[in-house]
């Protein structure tokens, strides 16, 4: 983890030929899966905002309103979606969906084996069998469905004032060779292998002076640059800033839906780690994750399996808490992946409050 | 074959919407730049113009479920092909009616073909009056995974329904018993959010619930059935408590409420489609026997 910063990355996997499978196709329902439904209660942690794209006029003062459905703010299952997706591919061996920026000669070999080439119907990692994907003019649905969350009982916004973020991936530095490869000190340095700086737990210590000194002293035998990971925001105190936002206050209970087809249990499995259903992961939700805004913890209600009539009679002795606890137990990486998303996103582990160093 | 009208259903519900509601209008490129780039679909109908459901859209996802409900059904030797599926057309063209519905599968059966006409049809559906609707323009924008930050512009914008009921209607002409059976399987599972409608579902867009359901049932043979339901062959009747027929001159009509009688339909669908299964592969060589 990177001292002083309010973020942590989790290391990509490399993805294997064998961890790529041939999608489920979306035409039978398979009687020998998993479909069925989660029932779902999000508790808000911190104060959360989910942007409608508006503006909204509030004593005098334009807010930026919330997302609502009529007169009532919900969460939309796109959201939901993004950020359960992000948490499954940093929790298995995933190809990288979108890698950041735009495409960069110096950036090719910047993440493990296997993991920039795309999901096909015949290839697919797990995050896309689950998710979907889109391959050119061609694509897969994914199998999960996200509803919309709904608040439990009345429950209204309040205005507070978020600070502004930053766009965080600023091309830097910024000669020529790295145009569109974004931040390097900060996202794929590996300097540490061949400069005295203590490595990825020190990386704040270097200042960019310092930084930049290296570089122009390893000219000509600069590390190939790796991708730290997957970035994933701590959890702290939220951060008031001067731009007014509609947020719902902490302690408010939504309720929603998530539908899985034709799963098989290691998928299912990776589903409901990847929504904390463990209850060592709270989700950081819509904007200002950086000022620890956003934090919301997701806990199962019931769940249903689909069965019918006509269909011949499944006993599923599946407990989906029981199948997040033991997720990625048969992998030693995935298994310090997972470790390590506990850690981050628990709340245990506290981010460092504003205004610290290296912030 | 089915010159004859024998017999008929229509079924009349609300969909409510119960999350927001994406269905695509056609692609008008160069219009308003003020208009979402996503335009909910929209028709006149009486003299304004409407976001509506578009039969072939509620069509759709009732035949593609109706392909994974008889899929986990049907008989292991029995092919179901993907509807898209050339070369069909060909090998039926030149063959005469009945041919055509007993070798076809179940599901074009129903839901038709191109060399075939289906027994179901799904009218248009308009906002019911006096009923909320609001629609909204959403947005939608990628978060990239290594600098968890917005990534370029919005993905898309579209106009949502957030909130309406809309009027539909499916009608069943010269049923089979089965498949009313089958539609209220169909109806169930939309009703209960394991069929969604329109684009982007996984991402919470297309719950909808049936409401306010309505079957109306005509017999136009000339004797009268009696608390039955008769399909269009002779041998398909099955029993149906309180269903009382009314004569409206030109046909027997019974009207019952909700859906959820269908089913409870006293009809084995896997039994049936191994009926159905070894009935299609008669047929197939009788006319292989015969030289056609
Ligand atoms: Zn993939
Ligand atoms: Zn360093």
């Amino acid at each position: 983890m990177l001292r002083d910063k309010p973020y942590a990355f989790v290391p990509l996997l490399p993805v294997r030929p064998e961890d790529r499978r041939e999608v489920m196709p979306h035409n039978r329902i398979d009687i020998n899966r998993l479909t069925g439904r989660l029932v779902m209660e999000l508790e808000v942690v911190t104060p959360l905002h989910i942007g409608s794209g508006s503006y909204r006029l509030n004593e005098g003062q334009v807010v930026r309103a919330f997302l609502r459905r009529d007169q009532v703010p919900v969460i939309p299952g796109s959201s939901l979606k993004g950020v359960v997706r992000g948490l499954a591919e940093a929790a298995s061996r995933s190809c990288l969906a979108q890698p950041p920026g735009k495409p960069c000669q110096r950036l090719q070999a910047a993440t493990p084996p296997g993991n920039r080439q795309p999901c096909s119907e015949k290839a697919a990692c797990i995050t896309c069998r689950l998710f979907g994907f889109v391959q050119g003019k061609k694509g897969y649905r994914g199998r999960v469905v996200f509803g919309e969350f709904t608040p439990c009982d009345e429950t209204k916004w309040v205005v507070t004032e978020l600070p502004p973020m930053e766009q965080p991936f600023k091309d830097y530095p910024r000669t020529r060779e790295n145009r569109g490869c974004g931040n390097e000190r900060l996202y794929y340095c590996q300097f540490y292998r061949v400069v005295g700086c203590g490595g990825p737990a020190h990386c704040p210590d270097c200042t960019k002076e310092e930084w930049l000194r290296w570089r122009d002293g390893l000219k000509g035998r600069l590390p190939a640059p790796a991708f730290r990971g997957c970035k994933f925001y701590l959890q702290g105190d939220p951060r008031q800033g001067n731009q007014p936002h509609e947020v719902i206050s902490p302690g408010s209970r939504f309720q929603g839906e998530v539908t899985f087809h034709n799963l098989d249990r290691e998928e299912l499995a990776l589903l409901c780690f990847a929504l904390g259903l463990d209850g060592e992961i709270r989700l950081g939700l819509g904007y200002g994750k950086p000022a620890y805004f956003g934090t919301v913890r997701l806990g199962l209600r019931e769940a249903r399996w689909y069965t019918r009539e006509y269909l011949p009679a499944k006993a599923v002795e599946l407990d989906p808490v029981e199948l997040a606890r033991n997720y990625g137990c048969n992998d030693p990486d995935v298994a310090r992946n997972v470790a390590l998303l506990r850690e981050i996103l628990s709340g245990k582990h506290r981010g460092p409050a504003w205004g610290m160093e290296g912030y | 074959m089915f010159k004859n009208l024998r017999n008929e259903a229509r079924i009349f519900f609300w969909l409510h919407t119960a999350g927001p509601l994406l269905i695509k209008g056609p692609d008008q490129p160069g219009l308003d730049p003020l208009l979402p780039d996503m335009r909910f679909i929209r028709a006149w109908h009486n003299g304004r113009e409407v976001p509506y459901i578009p039969g072939s859209s509620l069509k759709g996802v009732l035949r593609s479920r109706a392909e994974q409900v008889i899929r986990a059904l049907a008989p292991d030797r029995m092919v179901i092909p993907d509807p898209f599926q050339r070369g069909r057309d060909d090998e039926m063209k030149d063959k005469p009616g009945d041919y055509r519905y007993y070798a076809s599968d179940p599901v074009t059966q129903l839901f038709g073909q191109t060399y075939l006409a289906g027994r179901l049809r799904c009218a248009d559906a308009f906002p019911v009056e006096d009923r909320p609707l609001v629609l909204n323009e959403r947005n939608h924008v990628a978060i990239n995974r290594i600098t968890g930050a917005t990534q370029g512009k919005a993905l898309f914008n579209p106009e949502v329904v957030e909130e309406g009921t809309f009027a539909a209607e499916i009608s069943l002409t010269n049923f089979a018993v089965w498949q009313l059976k089958l539609l209220g399987v169909l109806l169930q599972d939309l009703d209960d959010g394991f069929l969604l409608l329109g684009g982007s579902t996984t991402r919470g867009y297309g719950r909808v619930r049936v409401e306010n359901a309505q079957v109306l049932v005509r017999d136009y043979r000339r004797h009268p059935p009696a608390e039955v339901l008769r399909g269009y062959e002779h041998d398909d009747t099955v029993p149906v408590a309180g269903c009382r027929y009314t004569n409206k001159g030109y046909c027997w009509e019974a009207a019952r409420e909700g859906f959820e009688w269908l089913l409870t339909l006293n009809v084995d669908l896997a039994e049936t489609l191994e009926r159905l299964h070894r009935k299609q592969r008669e047929v197939q060589q009788k006319w292989v026997n015969h030289g056609g």
